[in-house]
């Protein structure tokens, strides 16, 4: 498909979101949103898009094109590259990271867009990597179109992403990155409490590494739980020895997001800048209309015994081994 | 009967026509006070009625299609109409419910499906024109059928559909349900498909997706009244004939798809 990219016509997509592919197509389609001057800062990529959708425009003037166009596109009118990648290990305060990087106008933070997720599981519709490559910076240029004179792109990615981590590397081989997490029983506590789409066996059709699907569907959810926490923090290792990511614990947040993040990402800031920065963290990351509490000892003191059995035999030793990468 | 084939087709002109003029002379027999308006008052605007030629024997309302009753008898009015009761008599498939569906000058239907139809079930509903004028717009699956008076039509009612009356006259379409067996499977096959025309507010889309200028304009109202209007208007300077039913329809399909992205 991406040899063909010549023939494909585009539209003037001057000021259109990539706001979801449909994959499921015989051919698969990226469906463009109107954004005009629209900036992320929902706590999450889908919810800046239901807010778009709200506009009557957007439902009936919804566009869509081959997956091509976005390669197209990003010839046509390039957009920034990305900045700084967010790996997690979920419930480890990714989204306070990227919502502190979204407060600022000079910034564009996606966070978990749901194509960039499309666009990696292309492989199960045959797409070759170099086609997903070319994809992913298609979709980033778009994303990363300055619509309102914005000159960083940053980019929180799904948890079950750092296994595609040396993928997005080649994509973007100068893009640095860091791998959050957090003491494993406050992550399983919170995992559990309301899952997500990672850790319910089969829901998403990623392979995880060390875990046969067929055995993980009989797995008590507590232990399938462990496991899919342990092969994402397994990969943050292997990778952060590999390919010089930076290794963030959540006990180090919110300040090293204006100091260690900011710094590893190439960021200068303002004291101006980092006071309004800090002010995200006065609210709940992912519902802004509570406050922050740290909740550290309350998810400690609802851990059962199950849960702390898993996380001994399964987390701890990787957990150990990510404080000591921990610069 | 063998079991019934997917049918993809959408409409289709079956290879029967019957004579517009007994049809209407029958029609004008039937006096007003016989028309009985539609139960289902939610899906339209002006006056929607009928008059029920075959009801279920035990319906309230002889409007009623009555697509899960099983007992249906002739009434009285289609033993009076020599024309009418021809055409039903040339389905040589079990019928279900017949009526005389009529919608008047200005009036609309809505959007809607009718989903107790169906070809895999078994149900279809046939449409015989006889009387109907140039100005009535029906919509299936966002696309124009024209159906003319004496022609006999298969519609996949199971799609979206909507009607709108803007002539000056009345619009009275016979509507025959029927069983599907070998003889009628045997009728629509030998149909002749018809897809249809798109409508004048899909090609304005079709613009605006194209024109940076008009999609500044049009994005701006947050309201969907507003919105409707506005496009309206817009579509109007453009050249383009669409009604505010046809934006609000489509706005409906637009909503409908997106609530429905994740099943799928």
């Amino acid at each position: 498909m991406v040899g063909k990219v010549d023939r494909v016509s585009i539209p003037n997509l001057h000021g259109w979101m990539p706001s979801r592919i449909l994959r499921n197509l015989a051919e698969p389609v990226v469906e463009w949103c109107h954004f005009g001057g629209r900036r992320f800062t929902e706590p999450f990529f889908d919810h800046t898009v239901q807010q778009a959708m709200q506009v009557p425009f957007n439902l009936v003037f919804r566009q869509q094109t081959p997956l091509d166009a976005l390669v197209e596109w990003q010839a046509a009118s390039p957009g920034l590259s990305p900045d700084g990648f967010i790996f997690h290990m979920s419930r480890c305060g990714s989204t306070l990271v990227s919502q502190m990087l979204a407060a600022l106008p000079s910034h564009i933070a996606l966070s978990e867009a749901p194509p960039v997720d499309a666009i990696l599981r292309m492989d199960q519709r045959g797409a070759s990597e170099q086609q997903r490559i070319a994809w992913l910076r298609g979709f980033m240029s778009a994303a990363g179109q300055p619509r309102n004179g914005e000159s960083r792109l940053f980019v929180k990615l799904d948890a079950w992403h750092t296994f595609d981590l040396p993928l997005l590397r080649r994509a973007f081989p100068d893009t640095p990155w860091i791998f959050l997490h957090r003491n494993p029983v406050e992550v399983m506590v919170s995992a559990l409490k309301a899952p997500g789409a990672h850790l319910v066996p089969g829901l998403l059709g990623v392979e995880v590494p060390g875990i046969d699907p067929a055995a993980a569907v009989h797995m008590p959810q507590a232990e399938y739980c462990a496991r899919v926490l342990a092969a994402v923090c397994s990969a943050g290792i292997q990778h952060l020895t590999a390919h010089g990511g930076r290794a963030v614990d959540y006990d180090e947040l919110p300040s090293a997001v204006v100091s260690g993040i900011a710094t590893h990402f190439g960021l200068k800031l303002a004291s101006s800048e980092i006071e309004r920065m800090n002010a995200v963290t006065a609210f709940h990351a992912k519902s802004p209309s509570f406050y922050f509490e740290p909740d550290s000892a309350g998810k400690q003191g609802e851990a059962s015994a199950e849960v702390r059995e898993l996380t001994a035999r399964l987390l701890d030793p990787l957990y150990t081994k990510l404080k000591a990468l921990t610069a | 009967m063998e079991s019934p084939s997917p049918s993809p087709l959408k409409a289709a002109r079956l290879p029967l026509r019957f004579d517009p003029a007994g049809l209407q002379a029958d029609l004008e027999a039937v006096g007003g006070g016989e028309w009985t308006a539609h139960f289902n008052t939610q899906f339209f605007e002006g006056d929607w009625s009928g008059i029920g030629l075959r009801v279920a024997e035990d319906a309230a309302n002889p409007m009623y299609a009555g697509t899960h009753h099983q007992n249906f008898a002739d009434a009285a009015r289609l033993r009076d109409s020599t024309h009418l009761r021809a055409v039903v008599e040339s389905f040589h498939c079990p019928l279900r419910s017949v009526r005389l569906l009529k919608l008047a000058a200005g009036s609309s239907i809505r959007e809607h499906r009718d989903y107790d139809l169906g070809y895999d079930a078994g149900e279809v509903r046939i449409h015989v024109p006889v009387v109907t004028n140039p100005d009535v717009e029906f919509f299936l699956d966002n696309r124009r059928i024209v159906m003319g008076e004496g022609e006999c039509w298969y519609l996949d009612l199971n799609l979206p559909h909507r009607v709108h009356n803007r002539g000056s006259t009345d619009r009275v379409h016979l509507v025959i349900d029927c069983q599907l067996n070998d003889w009628l499977q045997g009728l629509i096959a030998r149909g002749t498909p018809e897809h249809g025309e798109e409508s004048g507010f899909e090609l304005f889309r079709r613009l605006v997706l194209r024109d940076a200028s008009l999609q500044e304009r049009l994005i701006a109202p947050t309201g969907r009244d507003a919105f409707v209007r506005l496009a309206v208007e817009t579509g109007e300077e453009q050249g383009f004939r669409f009604t505010a039913g046809d934006v609000e329809a489509a706005i409906q399909a637009a909503r409908r798809s997106w609530l429905e992205r994740w099943i799928a």
